[in-house]
């Protein structure tokens, strides 16, 4: 229980910190949402003004924090400045897409990688083993931008099978998913892959063969238990990398997420929407690692002891 | 298949074990032989890379990937253990045939609580209901003298003691009533006080369950007090073999004589009894007796191998048995 705590603490402290640098951030930033709304050489200097003191941009930074802060706490992320609609109706448009896109993607990349590692490490050196690492370590080394070209091109303009970006039926959630699935996959599999020859020769497999108990067993129950330790910390990690691949593939496949929105926002010098997404983001990772520390606890239970309390 | 009435549970028969190495095969254990009868202990001593421990990873169908039997038989309850199937191997493991290892930290699997461990070792060979298979390992863990067994059935590896853990791997080791238990040096990793509690609860287990016993070892100390026969090895094979008795009191080769000179308790200001040099690598023993470069009183006749002598109650592997003594 002290162990949660600590952890919500922690958590607390670093969203408090992220709203303080998102907030920072885009007010530092070189250029202001007045220039990039108003023509400044054509617009006459009082109507600027106006404007200003509308948004409350000629207010101090630490009055303008407070002003922030005090929406954050009211789930009031203020009004877009390009579009006028709330900020939150926007973001939560965007979560909605983005977490379908990422979710996917999560299930792909260890619905695969998890099983294709732990065959491959069983059947170490075999064309099985071979094959599944060649593959691996091309997802691996090709940038995840030339891959999307490369399935588009395919799949999209020459087969005519899927379409080319947008979004709509189901059919359009398949390109992005690859895409963002595939370097995960990659990496989920070799981790997988390598934790299950290590544990496989770990004494204790010998001692469990020494008393009997089934090859298949061993294998599949002993080995792949003491294995999920490692994978386990990749998925934590994995969750943030795929929110940082998130705004690439968006972008590239038109796909209206949080990635999206939050390149159009910042190009737009769009402060609220900006903000606002930059923080859900934190948040996102905040929550994920807290996750994967929680699961990490579930499945090793030396992690339990070592960090004190009861799980 | 008629089995001979004489023959020991455990036969090793000219044992011969290799590995390939970079230059082609090169030798780990030759001409090993020996019986395990039922309630026997047997000590198997030797410096580490002597070879010990992968011939009895070879009596338990064990052994690691890349080394092979390349001549010889162990026979195991009567019958050639190079013929069993997977199978067949599978069901006398843990059954009949029983190992406990070095380190009990590593060597329980620590995502699994203990009772656990125990339970899926009955179940692996009985048909029996699980709760029948608990109460069996709450009856395990009081044979191996560990106190609260109800409570420790749901404790993970790493939350008991060293001594414990042992006493854990014992426990599952015998949880199918085994008739030989192999122990790989399962005192090493423990303190002296530990050791010693492990070793007389082994010796009790020996009496009480007509155990064949084979203990692995480095240790003098442990010998003295558990075996009743004592093998010793040298750089792959065996060098001398007779009773705990004999071996203390009469050692015939030089080098069960430096081992056992190295191992006594001295007055202070008297040097240790160092045997020279370290054992050579496989693949680097010397073409004559192995034991030659280090030996205190080794002459021209060296140089060839010599013989076991056979037929003897003490067996010896020398040109000149008998002729280093204690100082």
């Amino acid at each position: 229980m002290w162990y949660v705590l600590q952890r919500v603490g922690y958590a607390v402290l670093v969203i408090f910190l992220a709203s303080l640098v998102t907030f920072a951030a885009l007010r530092v930033a070189p250029g202001d949402a007045i220039t990039s709304m108003l023509n400044p050489t054509t617009t006459p200097p009082d109507v600027i003004a106006q404007y200003r003191q509308s948004l409350g941009l000629d207010l101090p930074l630490w009055e303008q924090y407070l002003m922030y802060a005090r929406g954050l706490l009211t789930g009031d992320f203020g009004i877009s400045l390009t579009d006028r609609q709330p900020v939150m109706d926007i973001v939560l448009n965007g979560a909605v897409a983005t977490i379908t896109l990422a979710l996917a993607a999560f299930i792909v990349a260890f619905g695969i990688g998890v099983p294709a590692g732990v065959l491959a490490a069983l059947h170490r050196d075999s064309l099985f083993d071979r094959i599944v690492r060649g593959i691996g370590s091309f997802f691996n080394s090709v940038p995840n931008f030339v891959l999307a070209l490369i399935l588009v091109l395919v799949f999209a303009v020459q087969l005519r099978w899927l379409p080319v970006s947008g979004i709509g039926s189901w059919k359009n959630v398949i390109l992005p998913t690859l895409v963002l699935a595939a370097d995960p996959c990659a990496l989920t599999m070799r981790v997988t892959r390598t934790s299950v020859i290590e544990q496989a020769n770990a004494d204790f497999t010998r001692t469990l063969r020494a008393r009997g108990i089934p090859g298949g067993r061993v294998n599949w129950v002993h080995v792949l238990r003491n294995s999920l330790n490692s994978v386990v910390s990749l998925g934590a990690v994995q969750i943030r990398t795929l929110l940082g691949y998130t705004l690439i593939v968006e972008v590239i496949f038109r796909w209206p997420g949080l990635g999206s929105q939050l390149v159009q926002s910042i190009l737009n010098r769009d402060y609220p929407v900006a903000s606002a997404l930059a923080l859900l983001l934190a948040v996102v990772v905040v929550i994920a690692s807290a996750l994967g520390d929680l699961a990490l606890r579930w499945v090793d239970p030396r992690i339990r002891v070592s960090s004190g309390g009861s799980a | 298949m008629t089995i001979a009435p004489a023959q020991a549970p455990v036969r090793v028969e000219g044992l011969h074990l290799i590995r390939h190495g970079a230059s082609g095969p090169e030798d780990l254990v030759t001409d090993l032989s020996f019986d395990l009868p039922r309630g026997s202990a047997l000590a198997l001593v030797g410096e580490s890379g002597s070879g010990k421990s992968l011939s009895a990873l070879a009596i338990m169908g064990l052994l690691p990937q890349g080394v092979q039997v390349a001549g010889g038989t162990v026979s195991l309850f009567g019958q050639d253990s190079s013929r069993l199937s997977k199978r067949d191997w599978r069901r006398l493991r843990g059954t009949r045939l029983a190992m406990i290892f070095q380190d009990p930290m590593t060597s329980l699997d620590p995502c699994f609580k203990v009772g656990a461990q125990i339970v899926e070792t009955i179940l692996a060979h009985e048909d029996i209901s699980r709760a029948d298979a608990r109460a069996r390992a709450i009856e395990l863990l009081e044979q191996v003298q560990i106190p609260d067994p109800q409570a420790r059935l749901h404790a993970y590896p790493h939350e008991l003691s060293g001594g414990l853990r042992q006493r854990v791997m014992i426990a599952a080791a015998l949880a199918l009533r085994p008739e030989i238990l192999i122990a790989d040096e399962p005192t090493t990793a423990l303190d002296v006080t530990t050791q010693a509690a492990i070793v007389s609860l082994v010796d009790d287990l020996r009496r009480d369950l007509d155990l064949g016993v084979l203990w692995i070892t480095h240790d003098l100390g442990v010998v003295s007090q558990l075996a009743d026969r004592v093998a010793v090895l040298y750089a792959g094979e065996m060098v001398e073999c007779a009773t705990k008795d004999e071996i203390f009191a009469a050692p015939r080769h030089p080098y069960t004589v430096g081992l056992i000179d190295s191992a006594r308790v001295r007055e202070p200001g008297i040097p240790f009894g160092l045997i020279k040099g370290s054992v050579p690598e496989p693949g680097a023993w010397p073409t004559g007796c192995r034991f030659a470069p280090r030996c205190p009183i080794a002459q021209d006749a060296c140089a060839t191998h010599p013989l076991a002598s056979a037929g003897e109650e003490h067996m010896t592997r020398c040109h000149f048995p008998g002729k280093a003594v204690l100082q």
